[in-house]
């Protein structure tokens, strides 16, 4: 019996549902996903970023982010507008993971899978302390631009610094790839799709080093 | 179903991504993701129904897809576990059934700016969802477990009725999980000598329901509304 046939059979033994058998089997396919991100998770976030040239002493040295060529990768990533169906925009911890990203980190943004050009705008809000949102980049605070087109991962040249600005504590972290750069009013008032080529939200853990 | 955030022991293994705490919040919280999915939803504030899933291979995809969104590391950590965890992973579940209707050309008119958070939803609960499966075959089925003989009708209530992994209901009825398995593939195997007599089979190439295909000979034809 095939697996079609397989869960056919399973689905009249179960009366029209997703039966114990069939369940396994979607299980057993959600723990191996799980464990593959987990896996390319670690490995991607290990020593891969490569200081570029003598921009060291550069508090916004440009991180050339490397990335293994057969690792795709899923994330929270929420591209709105036609032209931007196939454009990832990323955060990155620099020395951890978002889920737990040591205050000694830098927040790093990243742009894959297809030609984009634009300007990051990007803030976080505390999700338990009271405390005010943390404006990364703006109109108003400067808007890295990316001029590059290509279609190979690319780092913006501007990092954030979480030592300075982060206690320790859940963040929600906003992130737009625009056309144009975008003013903090506008940017909570959810920007136009049309000139939006990407777009992320993420939840960032800042722990102690 | 009890609620995972009463269950600390459980919370705190499921947020560090243990193999077994995932599968136990996997197992609870099925059933209900899979009447959601199926029935589909109503969002109050701009009046639109999303239909559900009615194909049950994409209904699995869907499942497994909420679910490997919902226990990423990231969204692990991102439950504050104040809450039921029942509205969380259902707002991934409704986001990924709407993008799933616009991937396939779907036009949801005003559902852009609404939220499917639990406030602005309401489940279609009357909706029991389109049967998937061909009535001759379901009566078959019925009329096959009604006649079964201990201990397959053991199995079968726990594999099939109460929806158990195959170890929980190996040890729920004492035998070994070859065994479960044995008797599992026992009754598919008489369910389709049945339904082949009964010229129901497609020899091996039935086909699910599916908008651009021929609908089987298990299958139920997809109800249009």
């Amino acid at each position: 019996v095939d697996g079609k046939t397989k869960n056919e059979l399973d689905r009249l033994l179960a009366g029209d549902r997703i039966g114990g058998p069939e369940a396994d089997a979607i299980l057993e396919r959600v723990l191996a996903t799980v464990e593959r991100d987990e896996r390319r998770s670690r490995r991607w976030l290990a020593p891969r970023f490569v200081v570029a040239g003598g921009a060291l002493a550069a508090a916004a040295a440009a991180l050339l982010l490397i990335r293994p060529a057969d690792e795709g990768r899923e994330d929270e990533l929420r591209a709105r507008g036609a032209a931007a169906a196939a454009v990832q925009l990323e955060a990155v911890c620099s020395e951890g993971t978002l889920a737990a990203c040591p205050r000694s980190s830098k927040l790093i943004f990243v742009v894959s899978g297809a030609p984009a050009q634009g300007f990051l705008s990007a803030y976080a809000e505390p999700v338990d302390a009271a405390m005010p949102r943390i404006w990364y980049f703006s109109r108003e605070a400067g808007s890295p631009q990316l001029a590059s087109a290509g279609d190979e991962t690319r780092v913006f040249e501007h990092a954030v610094r979480l030592s300075e600005t982060h206690p320790a504590g859940r963040y929600r972290v906003h992130a737009h790839l625009s056309d144009r750069p975008l003013g903090r009013e506008e940017l909570l008032a959810s920007p136009g799709a049309q000139i939006i080529r990407a777009s992320m939200r993420a939840e960032l853990v800042v722990i102690e080093d | 179903m009890s609620d995972l955030r009463l269950d600390l022991d459980l919370l705190a293994r499921f947020r560090s991504g243990e193999r077994d705490a995932l599968a136990e919040v996997y197992r609870r919280y099925l059933p209900r993701l899979e009447q959601l999915l199926r029935r589909g939803f109503q969002v109050r504030d701009c009046s639109v129904r999303v239909p559900g899933v009615f194909n049950p291979d994409d209904l699995a995809d869907t499942l497994q897809e909420v679910f490997a969104r919902a226990f990423k590391p990231e969204a692990r950590a991102a439950y504050d576990g104040r809450r039921d965890y029942w509205p969380y992973l259902a707002v991934i579940a409704r986001n990924m059934v709407v993008s799933r209707h616009r991937r396939s050309g779907r036009e949801l008119l005003g559902l852009e700016s609404a939220s499917l958070d639990e406030e602005n939803v309401v489940d279609c609960v009357d909706d029991p969802g389109t049967p998937w499966l061909d009535p001759r075959s379901v009566a078959i089925a019925q009329a096959y477990v009604a006649s079964l003989p201990e201990p397959i009708r053991a199995v079968h209530a726990a594999r099939y009725v109460q929806a158990l992994s195959q170890r929980d209901a190996a040890k729920q009825l004492g035998l070994s999980r070859p065994k479960v398995r044995k008797l599992e593939d026992r009754m598919r195997r008489e369910l389709r000598r049945l339904l082949e007599q009964a010229g129901l089979h497609g020899g091996g190439q039935a086909t699910t329901i599916d908008e651009t295909s021929e609908t089987g000979p298990w299958t139920a034809k997809p109800r249009t509304s």
